[in-house]
């Protein structure tokens, strides 16, 4: 996969399938750009686990992962605990969205493994990011976009 | 009365939103599983019209699942549910036996043409 495709376009199919899937999903609309996330954050992160050996993380201010949960739910009054879970399904279908985008490019069939969501700033152990996405949400959200890679792995 | 429908999903969210979007239709959740070795228990004691199933979850994934519930019954009706739409998993769940496949995120007549699609293929 690595061989097959370069940072750039690896870079523009995530930003692609990141602005489509949020607003096919939730109805929220990102535009790329803007500043780091501040303020009460919260992090989605899941592995590939098969095809290539990267993880995805989505580092956000909490007003969005609100407003994902609250249009997925189709209600006003969303708990912590609905925040979690609908953020967690969110990102479950980004990464599944980007898994089909890659194996249109490469061929290389990819799995990944449930979504994990943390309170805060996350960075998974053993890696480095190899790209980041910033993006400001139509709410005023702020958020990143995060691939990372093992430590030592030669990117194109 | 509806279809009964069994909803298996490791997350609680797709439980949420089938019981919404099936609100006021033909088909009813009467079954909820949040992995696969309870899918195949349930089955065979609720015996319901249509299964939609996940294909990432923890232990058994959805396929297999799928699979173990078809070997069971040849005539069970299965829905897949996901997220990951490439060709190799779509023709995986076809050869084994699955009926429809849904992509999320989907909408209610996203949902329900898949659920009719199910009920009304030939076994």
């Amino acid at each position: 996969m690595y061989d097959t495709m370069r940072q750039e376009e690896l870079r523009a199919l995530f930003d692609q399938t990141t602005r489509e899937v949020t607003e096919q999903a939730t109805g929220i609309r990102l535009q790329e750009g803007g500043e780091e996330p501040a303020g009460e954050i919260y992090t989605v992160h899941a592995e590939f686990e098969r095809g290539f050996y990267t993880s995805v993380s989505l580092c956000a201010e909490e007003t969005l992962f609100i407003r994902v949960a609250r249009r997925m739910m189709r209600r006003e009054a969303v708990t912590p605990e609905d925040v979690e879970d609908f953020s967690k399904e969110y990102f479950n279908v980004l990464c599944g969205h980007i898994a089909a985008k890659m194996y249109q490019a490469t061929k290389v069939a990819s799995r990944f493994g449930i979504p994990s969501f943390y309170r805060g700033r996350y960075k998974p152990g053993g890696t480095q990011p190899h790209f980041v996405i910033s993006y400001t949400g139509d709410g005023n959200e702020r958020a990143q976009l995060i691939h990372h890679t093992p430590f030592g792995l030669d990117m194109v | 009365m509806g279809k009964r429908v069994m909803v298996v999903d490791d997350s609680r969210v797709l439980e949420i939103m089938v019981n919404d979007l099936l609100e006021d239709s033909d088909f009813e959740v009467v079954a909820y599983c949040r992995n696969g070795e309870e899918a195949i228990a349930t089955y065979s004691e609720v015996k319901p019209d249509l299964v939609t199933m996940d294909i990432i979850m923890p232990g058994l994934d959805g396929l297999e699942t799928a699979r173990a519930i078809i070997e069971e019954d040849p005539k069970a009706r299965i829905v897949m549910v996901s997220s990951l739409a490439y060709d190799d998993t779509i023709n995986e769940a076809r050869e084994l036996g699955a009926k429809a496949f849904v992509f999320k995120p989907f909408d209610r007549d996203q949902l329900l043409s898949a659920l009719e699609q199910a009920v009304t293929d030939e076994v």
